[in-house]
C-alpha cells in the first residue's frame, strides 16, 4: 500500500488493464456480480434514508430550552471565563 | 466482422464462476432473432462497452433492434417482441422487459449513427453464444454524440484503453458531422496528450 498519488493512479490503471483483457465471459460474469452489489447498496441506502425520515418525523421541532436556573452556577460561569464582573 | 479477445481460447472450468445470468439474456435474444421476431440486434451502452473495456457496472442492458414489419403493415410495432418474451416467462417493469433478472430495454435506432452502428455490429462468441455488439468506434462516437458526463467519461476510457482504430474513428466522425464535437472534446480533455 502506498500514499503516493502517482503510484495509486498507476496501480488503478494497471488493475483496469488486467480486467479489460479478461475473457468476455468472465467480464460478463463480473457484470452480474456488480449489478447485484449495486442493488444491495441501493437497498441499504434506501433503508438508511427511511431511518432519517423517521427521525425527522419523530422530532419535527427544536429541542426545548432548559431554564437557566436549572444549571449549577459553576457551569454557567464556565461559559464566560473573561467577564468583567469582579 | 468477428472479433475475438485475448485469452478467449484458454480452457475454463464450467463451474468456475457459476452460470451467467446475462448469457441467458443473450440466448433469449438470439432465439427471438431465429424465430423472426426481430431482424438485427446489437448491444450498446455499458454492457456493449464491457466487451472492449473493463467491466462497467450497470443496472440494465440496452439492446438496439430493428423490427420486422408484419405483412401488410407499414408501421413496425414492438408488440410481437413483448408477446414473445412474456410467453417465455419474462415480465414487464415500466419500459423494461425483465429477462433472467436483468432489466432489458429494446431501443430502435433513432439516429443515422446508431443505424450504422447496428449494421456494422461486431460478432462475439460468449461461451458458444453468438452475440452482436456495437463496434468500439461506434460506441465511442455514440458517447460523443450523447455528450452526458458519463458518456464523456466512457469516451476517455476507450481512448485510455487504446481500443479505437484511429482511421475508422475519423471516418465515422466525418460521416456523422461529429468532427467539431470531437475537436472540442480533445481541447477539453486531451490537451497536452499525443
Amino acid at each position: 500500500m502506498t500514499l503516493q498519488l502517482l503510484e495509486i493512479l498507476q496501480s488503478k490503471q494497471a488493475l483496469r488493464r488486467r480486467l479489460a483483457v479478461l475473457p468476455i465471459a468472465e467480464k460478463l460474469r463480473l457484470l452480474d456480480e456488480l449489478r447485484e452489489r449495486s442493488q444491495s447498496i441501493g437497498i441499504s441506502r434506501a433503508q438508511r434514508h427511511t431511518a432519517v425520515e423517521w427521525v425527522r418525523e419523530w422530532c419535527p421541532h427544536s429541542l426545548p430550552v432548559v431554564a437557566r436556573g436549572l444549571l449549577p452556577a459553576i457551569y454557567r460561569r464556565a461559559d464566560f471565563p473573561h467577564r468583567a464582573a469582579p | 466482422m468477428t472479433r475475438s479477445v485475448e485469452h478467449d481460447d484458454e480452457p475454463r472450468n464450467e463451474d468456475e464462476g457459476g452460470e451467467m445470468k446475462i448469457k441467458e439474456v443473450l440466448t433469449t435474444i438470439n432465439q427471438m432473432q431465429a424465430d423472426g421476431i426481430i431482424d438485427r440486434y446489437a448491444i450498446g451502452d455499458a454492457v456493449g462497452a464491457t466487451f472492449y473495456l473493463e467491466p462497467i457496472a450497470t443496472l440494465d442492458v440496452d439492446i438496439f433492434v430493428t423490427f420486422r414489419p408484419e405483412p401488410g403493415q407499414l408501421l413496425v410495432s414492438p408488440q410481437p417482441l413483448i408477446d414473445s418474451l412474456v410467453a417465455r416467462g419474462c415480465r414487464m417493469e415500466g419500459e423494461y422487459l425483465i429477462i433472467a433478472d436483468w432489466p432489458v430495454q429494446f431501443l430502435p435506432p433513432l439516429t443515422p449513427l446508431v443505424e450504422e452502428a447496428l449494421i456494422e455490429a461486431v460478432s462475439f462468441d460468449v461461451e458458444g453464444v453468438p452475440t452482436h455488439v456495437f463496434s468500439a468506434e461506434h460506441l465511442a462516437c455514440i458517447a460523443l454524440e450523447l455528450g452526458r458526463p458519463k458518456d464523456k467519461a466512457r469516451l476517455l476510457q476507450f481512448i485510455e484503453a487504446g481500443v479505437l482504430a484511429p482511421a475508422r474513428l475519423e471516418a465515422i466522425l466525418a460521416r456523422h458531422d461529429l468532427s467539431d464535437k470531437w475537436q472540442k472534446f480533445e481541447v477539453q480533455f486531451l490537451r497536452g496528450e499525443a
